[in-house]
């Protein structure tokens, strides 16, 4: 090089590297994943707009299945431990991860909250994981879970899967809460569905009314069914 | 989405990567952002300068190559652009999410001052 004389000295020699940014995130994710496998867990991560009401489900989805199922929660904040204060008032474990300002969890947060056991794994069926309320960076982020499931209320408007593309297409579920209060808002269940079906058509549909109980069965039906699924697969592999 | 985050993660994950005396003469960044990452790259160029500042990384320059979303379609066998948050495929109209890019975040390349060496 140094004898090149069209390379004047001191110029930038471009050098090929790909560092993705987000390995990490996915390296930590992909051993909770199998550390919840070997647990027969099924993990869910409930992400939403803040106030779309995934404490409100995971309180009506506690009292409707805690004698069938043993759940526990993590929830996400960036500040308080109330949602957590609220879940632990029907029985259940459920631990608060403030985030002290960031706005979406990271793998290695769970990670650690699993590994200093602030939540009993053993003979759990369901970890929930309630995100921070935010639905652009949760997105980006795997948290080793089975089921993604995001929030949307029918208070917040039917046009979000096309404002928030990423978090649409990369959940499992939709399902649409407060639909007790259809009948005030200009909220139209078919617009939104067939949206976040443009989106990801694989996304499967539901709606509740985690305080009126519309809807509740069908959901807890899904969930009890998953972790049979789950239960199924583990002992799959395990052959 | 946290631009700043990502902007340290960047100072760390090149420290991790470079040798010290490539980072001394460090001079830019390729950085490809997808179009899923949520990214906002003149957030991101803001975010660069801010959290460069008294690091000795105050002159290394960022460059934002931004990726459009693009799915693959098995029954045309081809990918296709996303537009407007439609994975349809516009030749037949099935729909898709097999993304092939998009979701990058990634350090594509870095530049390097030449190392004179004495002789």
């Amino acid at each position: 090089m140094k004898n090149n004389p069209t390379t004047p000295r001191g110029s930038a020699q471009g050098h090929d590297i790909s560092i993705n940014l987000l390995k990490a995130n996915d390296f930590v994710a992909d051993g909770i994943r199998k550390q919840m496998s070997t647990k027969n867990i099924l993990l869910i991560n409930l992400v939403s707009s803040p106030g779309s009401g995934k404490t409100a489900l995971l309180e009506a989805t506690v009292q409707r299945l805690k004698d069938q199922l043993n759940m526990a929660v993590l929830v996400g904040d960036l500040e308080t431990e109330r949602d957590a204060d609220r879940i632990k008032k029907h029985g259940i474990p459920a631990l608060q991860i403030v985030t002290g300002g960031i706005c979406h969890l990271e793998a290695q947060m769970i990670h650690q909250v699993l590994d200093q056991q602030g939540i009993p794994l053993d003979n759990l069926d369901v970890l929930f994981i309630e995100n921070v309320g935010n639905l652009v960076c949760p997105s980006s982020f795997d948290l080793g879970e089975d089921i993604r499931v995001t929030l949307i209320a029918v208070t917040e408007g039917d046009d979000k899967p096309k404002k928030y593309p990423k978090m649409f297409l990369t959940s499992d579920m939709m399902m649409v809460t407060k639909v007790d209060l259809l009948p005030y808002v200009p909220f139209s269940v078919d617009a939104v569905t067939k949206d976040a079906r443009e989106v990801n058509h694989e996304i499967e549909v539901m709606t509740a009314s985690s305080l009126k109980g519309e809807g509740m069965d069908a959901w807890c039906e899904y969930l009890l069914q998953k972790v049979k699924e789950k239960k199924a697969e583990t002992a799959v592999t395990a052959h | 989405m946290h631009e700043i985050s990502i902007a340290r993660s960047m100072i760390r994950s090149l420290e991790d990567e470079l040798e010290a005396r490539q980072m001394n003469v460090l001079r830019e960044i390729v950085l490809e952002v997808g179009e899923l990452s949520c990214v906002e790259p003149i957030l991101m160029q803001n975010a660069w300068e801010a959290v460069t500042l008294g690091t000795g990384y105050e002159k290394v320059e960022l460059q934002i190559e931004k990726i459009r979303t693009e799915v693959y379609c098995s029954v045309c066998d081809k990918n296709f652009y996303v537009h407007q948050h439609r994975y349809v495929c516009p030749d037949c109209q099935t729909p898709s999410n097999q993304i092939i890019r998009g979701n990058e975040l990634n350090i594509r390349q870095v530049k390097l001052d030449e190392v004179v060496e004495s002789s």
